[in-house]
């Protein structure tokens, strides 16, 4: 589903992935971990299209398409989907306002007919639900006064209602206490099909014992420095990742 | 002298009709226009504003003209009163002001004279005593406008609507002097609509309406400014506040080539509660100032302004902010926000506000901004396959929105809302209509 070949950017003139390489099937659940300043949300961002990045070399192959060919919101319309770190905020305009406009924007893209009111409705009651997401919070603008945990429900509401084909969850679980880490878990491991992949981007291996992954990768330094199951994420938990540092100065 | 001026000073005629009280007030105001001529860009309130072009216009009185071009989408449907003025000239037969109880609402040339509503007592009795020369005209030539008094304990439930429009106006300029008074534990909704029929010509409207309120009462005051792409409007709005009452001014510009409003608030007596709502949307070469006053005269008054604009083109907004804190007024709680969206690289934004306090158990917050929209913003929308054109036009419509979502009548805010999402998205308006969604409960 995705093939990432040597992938290298910068911002600002900063390097920041020096060559990335990864693979993902479909139906497979990659985490990447990693220090910080290693370079992870910048890849999640760089995945997404981020304007701000420039992709100095290597590729991106997704689905059999140059996904680089894209913009961000054909990206998006592809397919791809990444909750945020931290979601913005949009007093203003109400979260389902949102919903409606992207899920239109997507079918439009897609050349299918926008969804009806009562249809979109149907969506949103079954997937506010499977992130307990009360009605009230849907009329309220975007993010705006939600908690932290409200926040990163809320990506992942948006994540259901788009069903995407590759998901990248960056830090979804920094900030959750354990109940709302485990509703955003049921959220995400509902969406696990054979035919959709996720990258979950974390700090801790606590979420990988709700979201079981099949690999588990570690960034350091814009490079992935080592792969394992997710047993290697136990072992990073007990042994942080100075060992591996050293490993990749070490050479 | 001034074009305009000497124009003003022509109109000088005796008002036969008036009380002495007003008569007197009205030569009063008279001299000082004569004496002191109107605000120029020497003038340190008023150099951000430049009128020589108004200045320069010739003048002719306004006449009341015939109505059966008028469109229908000015008068909007209402289910409470109603009155009408067109070219500053009242007009009975598109006004609705059918018996209402605990409401009075009276034409001010009839006001004046009947003397039911005691209009000595508050005639010009907000403004401040040092006037500009547009306040001094204003009183000086003030012939028309609504008196409206809402009696002890009385509760309006429909919003009363006046509604100003100019129609085939010529180089016309008008004077409407309002006063409307809330009395104990009294709460009314009003609505002044400022609008402009088909028409292409220079014309002046200088408005001025008082607010005054008795202690409890409670009054929820809309000024929605869609004046003529060619039009001048100067405006005021005064308002003196007793004890544990409530305002709220919501202040809406859209309309017009330059428009400069005032709006002054005094809390007068403990406990009283102001809230200032404004919400400029320019475009072209779009002009607007609004100059804004707050006076905590006495302890224990709170305050919540939030004024935004949005400004596309070379359009260009003026936001004047004061808060003065009076040596006794303690416990003052007073906020100010101003913010400015710039969606063009000639648009320009000029925020000044300023505060005076003078006493010092106090909160006073303020703050203000002037940007582009938020890239973050922008790349969150798109990620969601929010086209970068539409995620633009959603981002700058929730900015404007953020300001009508804060009034309280909700049928207002509903259409607000509506217009702007056309004006600002356009086609597209369609994609973030919802209400059809929540007919049904989820």
């Amino acid at each position: 589903m995705l093939s990432i070949k040597n992938l290298k950017a910068e911002i600002g003139g900063k390097k920041i992935l020096k060559g990335l390489s990864l693979e993902v099937a479909a139906g497979e659940v990659h985490a990447i971990m990693g220090p910080n300043g290693s370079g992870k949300s910048s890849f999640a961002n760089v995945l997404a299209g981020h304007g701000g990045y420039e992709m100095t070399g290597g590729s991106i192959n997704y689905l059999g398409k140059d996904l680089t060919e894209f913009n961000v919101e054909e990206r998006a319309a592809e397919g791809l989907f990444l909750a945020f770190q931290y979601p913005m905020e949009i007093p203003g305009v109400s979260n389902i306002a949102m919903l409606k406009t992207a899920v239109n924007s997507i079918r439009k893209y897609r050349n299918e007919d926008e969804l009806t009111a009562g249809a979109f409705l149907k969506v949103i009651k079954k997937k506010a639900a499977l992130v307990e997401m009360k009605q009230e919070l849907l009329k309220r603008s975007v993010n705006e006064g939600f908690s932290g945990g409200e926040k990163k429900r809320n990506e992942i509401l948006q994540m259901a209602v788009l069903e995407p084909t590759l998901s990248v969850l960056d830090e979804t679980d920094s900030g959750l206490d354990i109940d709302a880490l485990k509703i955003v878990a049921h959220g995400v491991n509902t969406l696990r099909s054979p035919d959709r992949s996720m990258i979950v981007i974390t700090h801790y291996q606590r979420l990988l014992d709700y979201i079981q992954p099949d690999y588990v990768h570690v960034l350091a330094d814009g490079q992935i420095v080592k792969t394992g199951n997710k047993n290697l994420a136990l072992e990073l938990e007990e042994r942080g990742y100075g060992w591996l540092e050293k490993q990749v100065v070490n050479g | 002298m001034t074009a305009l001026h000497n124009f003003l000073i022509a109109q000088k005629q005796a008002n036969e009709a008036a009380p002495e009280w007003l008569s007197s007030l009205q030569q009063v105001a008279f001299s000082q226009l004569k004496n002191r001529g109107l605000p120029s860009a020497q003038d340190e309130e008023w150099r951000l504003t430049r009128l020589t072009e108004l200045y320069k216009q010739e003048f002719r009185p306004a006449i009341a003209t015939n109505t059966l071009s008028l469109q229908k989408t000015l008068l909007t449907p209402s289910a409470g009163s109603r009155i009408v003025f067109v070219n500053g000239v009242l007009d009975t037969g598109l006004s609705d002001s059918s018996f209402v109880a605990g409401l009075a609402i009276e034409p001010l040339e009839q006001a004046v004279i009947s003397d039911k509503l005691n209009l000595e007592t508050f005639f010009n009795a907000s403004p401040p005593l040092e006037q500009h020369g547009f306040l001094s005209a204003n009183t000086a030539f003030s012939k028309s406008g609504y008196v409206i008094r809402i009696s002890a304990d009385s509760i309006i439930d429909n919003p009363i609507e006046i509604i100003f429009i100019a129609n085939n106006t010529g180089p016309a300029a008008w004077h409407c002097r309002n006063i409307i008074v809330a009395d104990q534990f009294s709460k009314a909704t009003i609505i002044e609509r400022h609008v402009a029929n088909d028409t292409a010509e220079t014309y002046l409207s200088n408005c001025v309406t008082e607010l005054h309120l008795a202690d409890g009462s409670h009054l929820d005051f809309y000024k929605y400014q869609d004046e003529s792409l060619d039009a001048y409007h100067i405006g005021g709005v005064y308002s003196k506040q007793s004890r544990d009452s409530y305002l709220a001014t919501n202040n809406i510009a859209i309309g017009s080539k330059i428009a400069r409003t005032d709006i002054y608030a005094t809390l007068s007596a403990e406990g009283a509660h102001c809230e200032m709502n404004g919400l400029s949307v320019l475009a072209g070469d779009q002009h607007v100032e609004n100059c804004t006053e707050v006076i905590h005269a006495k302890p224990n008054c709170t305050s919540d302004e939030y004024y935004k604009s949005v400004l596309d083109d070379q359009a260009r907004s003026v936001f004047r902010g004061r808060i003065i804190v009076a040596k006794d007024a303690q416990k003052t709680d007073a906020n100010q926000q101003n913010k400015n969206l710039l969606l063009s690289s000639r648009a320009e934004a000029d925020t000044k506000p300023q505060l005076e306090i003078y006493a010092d158990d106090v909160k006073c917050a303020h703050g203000a901004t002037v940007g582009q929209l938020e890239e973050k913003s922008v790349f969150y929308l798109r990620s969601r396959g929010v086209s970068e054109t539409m995620a633009r036009a959603l981002l700058t419509f929730a900015f404007a929105n953020d300001v009508i979502r804060r009034f309280h009548l909700a049928d207002l805010q509903k259409q607000l809302s509506a217009q702007l999402a056309d004006r600002i998205l356009g086609e597209a308006a369609s994609a973030i209509e919802t209400d059809s969604l929540f007919g049904e409960p989820l």
